[in-house]
């Protein structure tokens, strides 16, 4: 009886080891140091390309992310300061959320100083969707160090793209951009022969803990516009979730989506237009004479022109695709056929253990942050991607610096104008091949901009060879970019 | 050990009963906002982590699919897994080893079945919690019947 009462405590002892043990293992290699360097991290993926000097990732001699800057002499043609306060969780922008629309044109170099006021835990500012030089790219412990209170930081770049942005905090950002620290960017052409809309106004979407907003204000807006008007409507999602809009009383076209121009936009009607997390649409329509009203999946409405009446219209079962909207264009200004570097990005989830959390995290390529992938490119490759969505929810993927053309979503090529993006819905069983031009060197975040999932580890990033980190996650200044 | 497997057995039991609970007042509380209160549902609303509460009812959510659902049960069924190797409980062990199953289909594989392949699998959730509760039960009962059974009577007169 002893010994068998002995053996039996022996092998409960060994199954008890074989569930904790392994658990205990998998905690303690998930645990992230107090500081680290971004660039050293994770899997570096050529992407059947050249393997370089791998610079980066020995320390080697190269170019610093912080000496990417745009002409540090000439002078600015736009000045703005932009002073950020924090209180019980509500972020304001020179006193405001959503904070002041810069309006620049085309060329200008513009020069943006942050000041923080009172944010304990630093912020900063990137600029969405505009491909800006890395070192004003604002990611925390990547491209710069938050600022912190008292402290403020200048952010220089060539407004050289025409259309719709955003800018907002990428510090402990799945807080602080719901929290309305965020504001909208647009850039006119700088041609004067380039007629622009009669109205021109932007919709930025927005949650607030109070509830869904159009610019701020809750409910049904007003937008004064006279029948017979071209209206163009730059809807700005700035939520963690895809947005959704249909407008009634007219037909419509979809003139830009993330700041590039649709070649040859046909007309549209009963159909509803997705605007992703982080991403933006232009709708071009022009005001009739009865009522006109644009309306969002949040239950707000902007009522266009004319009193407000009747119901609010259900949303079409139609849904707009730009895949197959609007006319090709005879030249790309690259080729995309022939890759020099093709990558893949596959999501999934998994249990685990994510800086010592357990959970069911997000994966990239089948492994957790901050094994994720460095995507190595060197300057002037030609880059494709093949995003694929095998986990359980959508991603509204963000990759800086860069704009990439949809080439096909599911094996379907595409067929309509350029479909250029830097915020992609890719949804559940999704998957789509994007290609684009290393032409902005530096190291740059490639993420899920439902912020909360990049926080949960949806994170990979785009390394140039030859390029050197500056900054680190962590540290003095808490960096802390998701 | 023995009486501890049988807590921790009724004690999953317990929280399926709340996790059913914690769900349908979620859900009651959601209609009722959207009908009274003119609330709107939408994917920004969904991922909205950091919103204030819309409505009481919400902590049904969270406790469904967070306090209880994915830390409180999963730490539970750990916890009876590693007690069934030491307590003497005739098919304790297997009992135990089919709640983890159980609880790993209801968390991981049922949820991402409902997304990927179909809604129909998020159905086979509600059913799979009757299993689940069934089997805690049952293994709960198990471990409550008297010890002597637990010695052959061979073995005595050996």
């Amino acid at each position: 009886m002893a010994v068998r009462g002995r053996t039996r405590l022996w092998i409960a002892s060994a199954a008890t080891a074989a569930i904790v043990l392994p658990l205990g293992w998998f905690w303690q290699q998930s645990l992230l140091p107090d500081s680290y360097d971004m660039a050293a991290m994770g899997v570096a993926d050529w992407g059947g390309g050249p393997v370089d000097d791998h610079a980066a990732m020995d320390g080697m001699e190269g170019t610093a992310v912080a000496d990417l800057t745009a002409d540090l002499d000439a002078t600015p043609d736009v000045s703005e300061t932009l002073t950020v306060r924090v209180e019980a969780g509500d972020y304001t922008v020179n006193g405001t959320s959503p904070g002041p629309l810069l309006e620049v044109t085309e060329g200008d170099l513009v020069e943006v100083t942050l000041v923080n006021d009172n944010v304990q835990d630093g912020i900063t500012l990137h600029w969405h969707g505009i491909d800006v030089p890395n070192a004003a790219d604002g990611v925390a412990g990547v491209t710069q160090d938050a600022v912190l209170p008292g402290e403020s930081f200048v952010y220089r770049f060539v407004a050289e793209q025409v259309g719709t942005f955003w800018y907002h905090s990428h510090q402990v950002s799945h807080e602080q951009v719901q929290g309305g620290l965020l504001g909208g960017i647009v850039i006119h052409p700088a041609d004067a022969g380039t007629a622009r809309a009669d109205v021109d106004e932007v919709a930025i979407v927005h949650r607030y803990d109070g509830g869904s907003t159009i610019n701020g204000e809750l409910g049904t807006s007003t937008l004064a516009a006279q029948p017979g008007d071209e209206v163009r409507l730059r809807v700005v999602n700035t939520d963690n979730g895809l947005a959704q809009a249909w407008v009634t009383g007219a037909p419509f076209r979809v003139l830009a989506i993330d700041g590039s121009e649709v070649n040859e936009p046909g007309d549209l009607e009963g159909t509803a237009v997705r605007v992703p997390a982080g991403g933006r649409v232009d709708l071009g329509f022009t005001v009739p004479d009865s009522d006109l009203r644009v309306d969002f999946s949040a239950g707000t409405t902007l009522l266009v022109g004319a009193t407000p009446a009747g119901a609010r219209p259900e949303r079409p079962h139609e849904t707009f695709d730009p895949l197959s909207y609007g006319a090709p264009v005879a030249d790309l200004g690259f080729d995309p056929a022939q890759p020099d570097r093709t990558f893949d990005y596959r999501i999934g989830r998994r249990p685990g253990f994510l800086d010592g959390h357990p959970g069911n995290w997000w994966t990239v390529n089948g492994r957790l942050f901050p094994d994720t992938p460095m995507y190595m490119v060197e300057e002037g490759d030609v880059v494709v991607f093949r995003i694929e969505n095998g986990s359980s929810d959508t991603h509204p993927m963000h990759l800086h610096g860069h704009h990439a053309v949809v080439l096909s979503r599911d094996g379907v090529a595409a067929t309509g104008s350029p479909w250029w993006v830097d915020s992609l819905e890719v949804e559940v069983g999704e998957s789509y091949e994007v290609a684009f031009v290393a032409d902005n060197p530096g190291l740059w975040m490639d993420h899920c901009h439902n912020l909360p999932h990049a926080a949960e580890g949806l994170v990979a990033h785009l390394m140039y060879a030859g390029v050197t980190s500056s900054y680190r996650i962590g540290g003095e200044p808490g960096n802390a970019p998701e | 050990m023995r009486s501890t497997y049988r807590v921790l057995a009724f004690l999953i039991a317990g929280l399926v009963v709340v996790q059913a609970f914690a769900i349908a007042w979620a859900f009651f509380g959601m209609t009722n906002w959207i009908d009274n209160d003119g609330g709107v549902v939408d994917k920004a609303l969904l991922e909205c982590t950091d919103c204030d509460m819309n409505f009481t009812a919400e902590w049904g959510f969270a406790i469904h699919m967070f306090f209880n659902g994915t830390i409180l049960i999963p730490l539970v069924t750990i916890g009876l897994l590693i007690v069934s190797f030491f307590a003497k409980v005739p098919k304790g062990v297997a009992l135990a080893a089919t709640i983890f199953g159980l609880v790993a289909l209801q968390i991981l594989v049922l949820p991402a079945l409902s997304r990927s392949a179909g809604s129909a699998f998020g159905g086979l959730h509600g059913v799979n919690a009757l299993v689940l509760l069934g089997v805690a039960i049952m293994a709960g009962r198990r471990a409550s019947q008297p010890v002597s059974d637990e010695v052959p009577a061979s073995s005595v007169t050996a």
